[in-house]
C-alpha cells in the first residue's frame, strides 16, 4: 500500500523545460498564475490555452501525467460548473424546467472558471513535473535570500525542506513497520468515525515521533562532525546559472500579463 | 530563535513526519463536500510547537506547506499552501504562546482549544477570499456553505488533531526527557544515520 507512493512528481528528462533554471521556472510560474487571474476575455483565454499547450509540447512528457494531476480537483471543477450553471443568472435563457433555469451567463462563467482551474493546475504541474524537488528547494532558498534581511531564515528553511524530502521515504518504511507491529498486536486503523480513527493512530504516532527524534539526533551529530554550521560561507557543488534562455522564459511570461489586460 | 544544527534537523524530521501523515491519513468527513479532506499534518507541527516554541512552529508550518504544494496536494497547489500557512500559522502561534506561559496539562489543553477556535475563525475569511477569488466559487455559495460544512469541518479537524497531539505529546515528551537524562549519565557514541 505504501510502496506505490512516490514523493514528488518529478519525471527526469532532457526537454527545454527540464533544462531551464529552477528559479526562472518558478518566477515564470508566478507570472503565469497572475496572468490567469487577470484574464478577462475569450481571446485572453485562447491565448493562454495556446501558450500552455505550447509548453506542454515542449515539456515532452506524456499527457496523462498532467491529467492525473487534475484528478483530485475533479470534484471542485464539477462543483464549480454546477453552481454556476444553476445560480449565475443573466443572458438568454437556454433551458427552463419549471423554476429552474439555465442561462447563458451561467454556462459562460462556469466554463471559464473550470478552464481557470485547469490552467492553474496544469501550469503548476509543468513546474513540478520538470523540476526535481531538490532543485526547487535550492531555487526557493535563492529566491528567499532577500527575505533574510527581515529575519526570515531562508537557508534553514531550505535545509529543512531538503532533509525532510530525503527522509520521507525512510520514515515511510518505519511507519509501515510500526503499523504491522501494532496490527500484529490487534490494532485496528481502518474503522470507526473521525475521532475513533484518529485516536487509533496514537500507538502508531508515539513510536514514529520517538524514532524520528532519534534520527534527528544522529543526523545532527553527523552534520556537525562534518563541520556544518549554517548557510554562511557555504559553497555548492552545483552552481545555479542564469542563461539567455531563462531570461527569455521569464520575459515571455511577464509579457502575458499586459497582453491579458489589453485583450478585453 | 536559537539556530543550531540539532534544532534545524529536528524541525526537518517533524516536517517529514507531517508530510508522511498526509499520505497515510486522508479522508473526507462530509460526503456532501468530498474536497474537504481531514488530514493529520498539523499534529507534528503542534508537537514541534510545544517542544520548541511558536516561532519554530511557524517555520515548520511554512516548510510543510511548501513541500505539500510541491508534492502531495499539487491540486490545491499554491493557493492551498497559502491558506494552510495562514490557518495553521494562527493555530500554532496561539497554541505556542499559551503553552509557553502555562506549561501544564491544563495549559496544553487551553492552548489546543484556543488554537482550534482561532484556526476555524481564520478559515472563514480565508475561504471567502481564496475560494471565491481564486477557485471561482460564487460568493453566495461559499457563504451558504460556511455554517453547514466549512465551520464544522475545521472545528472537527482542529479538535481531532488537538486530541491526538495531547495524547501523543505526553508520551513523546516523557521519552525525550528520559533520553536526555540517559545522555547526561553516559556518553553514548553516535551511530551513523541510516
Amino acid at each position: 500500500m505504501l510502496k506505490s507512493i512516490t514523493i514528488g512528481q518529478f519525471i527526469p528528462g532532457d526537454s527545454l523545460l527540464h533544462r531551464l533554471d529552477a528559479r526562472a521556472k518558478f518566477i515564470a510560474l508566478l507570472l503565469v498564475i497572475i496572468a490567469v487571474f487577470v484574464v478577462r476575455s475569450f481571446w485572453g483565454y485562447l491565448l493562454l490555452a495556446v501558450f500552455i499547450s505550447a509548453l506542454l509540447y515542449t515539456a515532452k512528457l506524456p499527457l496523462h501525467y498532467f491529467l492525473r494531476g487534475l484528478r483530485p480537483v475533479y470534484y471542485i471543477m464539477l462543483f464549480t460548473l454546477i453552481i454556476h450553471l444553476f445560480f449565475t443568472k443573466g443572458g438568454a435563457v437556454l433551458l427552463s424546467l419549471g423554476a429552474v433555469t439555465i442561462e447563458a451567463n451561467g454556462v459562460y462563467l462556469g466554463i471559464f472558471m473550470v478552464l481557470r482551474i485547469i490552467f492553474l493546475i496544469v501550469s503548476t504541474s509543468l513546474l513540478t513535473l520538470t523540476t526535481s524537488p531538490i532543485a526547487l528547494t535550492d531555487a526557493l532558498e535563492d529566491l528567499m535570500k532577500p527575505l533574510g534581511k527581515i529575519g526570515v531564515p531562508a537557508h534553514e528553511i531550505a535545509m529543512m525542506m531538503t532533509i525532510a524530502l530525503r527522509f520521507i521515504p525512510t520514515l515511510m518504511e518505519e511507519a509501515e513497520k510500526i503499523m504491522k507491529a501494532q496490527m500484529a498486536r490487534g490494532a485496528d486503523f481502518e474503522t470507526g468515525n473521525v475521532f475513533r480513527r484518529a485516536k487509533s493512530l496514537v500507538p502508531l504516532l508515539v513510536p514514529l515521533f520517538v524514532s524520528s527524534f532519534r534520527r534527528a539526533d544522529d543526523l545532527a551529530v553527523a552534520m556537525e562532525a562534518r563541520c556544518y554550521r549554517g548557510g554562511q560561507g557555504r559553497t555548492r557543488m552545483r552552481q545555479l546559472k542564469i542563461t539567455m534562455l531563462d531570461i527569455f522564459a521569464v520575459g515571455i511570461s511577464a509579457a502575458l500579463i499586459p497582453l491579458m489586460l489589453l485583450l478585453t | 530563535m536559537k539556530r543550531n544544527t540539532k534544532h534545524v534537523v529536528t524541525l526537518a524530521m517533524l516536517a517529514a513526519v507531517s508530510v508522511l501523515l498526509m499520505y497515510l491519513v486522508r479522508f473526507p468527513i462530509f460526503p456532501a463536500a468530498p474536497f474537504l479532506e481531514y488530514d493529520m499534518a498539523d499534529v507534528p507541527i503542534l508537537i514541534g510547537t510545544f517542544l520548541l516554541g511558536p516561532i519554530s512552529g511557524l517555520i515548520l508550518t511554512v516548510v510543510v506547506s511548501i513541500i505539500q504544494a510541491m508534492t502531495v496536494s499539487a491540486s490545491s497547489g499554491w493557493i492551498g499552501a497559502v491558506m494552510h500557512i495562514c490557518a495553521t500559522g494562527g493555530f500554532v502561534i496561539a497554541a505556542g504562546l499559551i503553552y509557553g506561559k502555562f506549561r501544564t496539562r491544563k495549559g496544553a489543553a487551553a492552548a489546543l482549544i484556543t488554537g482550534s477556535l482561532i484556526m476555524t475563525l481564520l478559515m472563514i475569511p480565508l475561504n471567502l477570499i481564496f475560494t471565491v477569488r481564486f477557485l471561482g466559487a460564487p460568493r453566495e455559495v461559499v457563504v451558504a456553505m460556511l455554517v453547514p460544512t466549512i465551520i464544522p469541518f475545521n472545528l472537527i479537524k482542529g479538535f481531532a488533531n488537538s486530541i491526538i497531539t495531547f495524547a501523543v505529546y505526553k508520551s513523546v515528551a516523557r521519552v525525550l526527557r528520559m533520553q536526555a537524562a540517559e545522555k547526561k549519565t553516559q556518553d553514548t557514541s553516535p551511530s551513523y544515520p541510516g
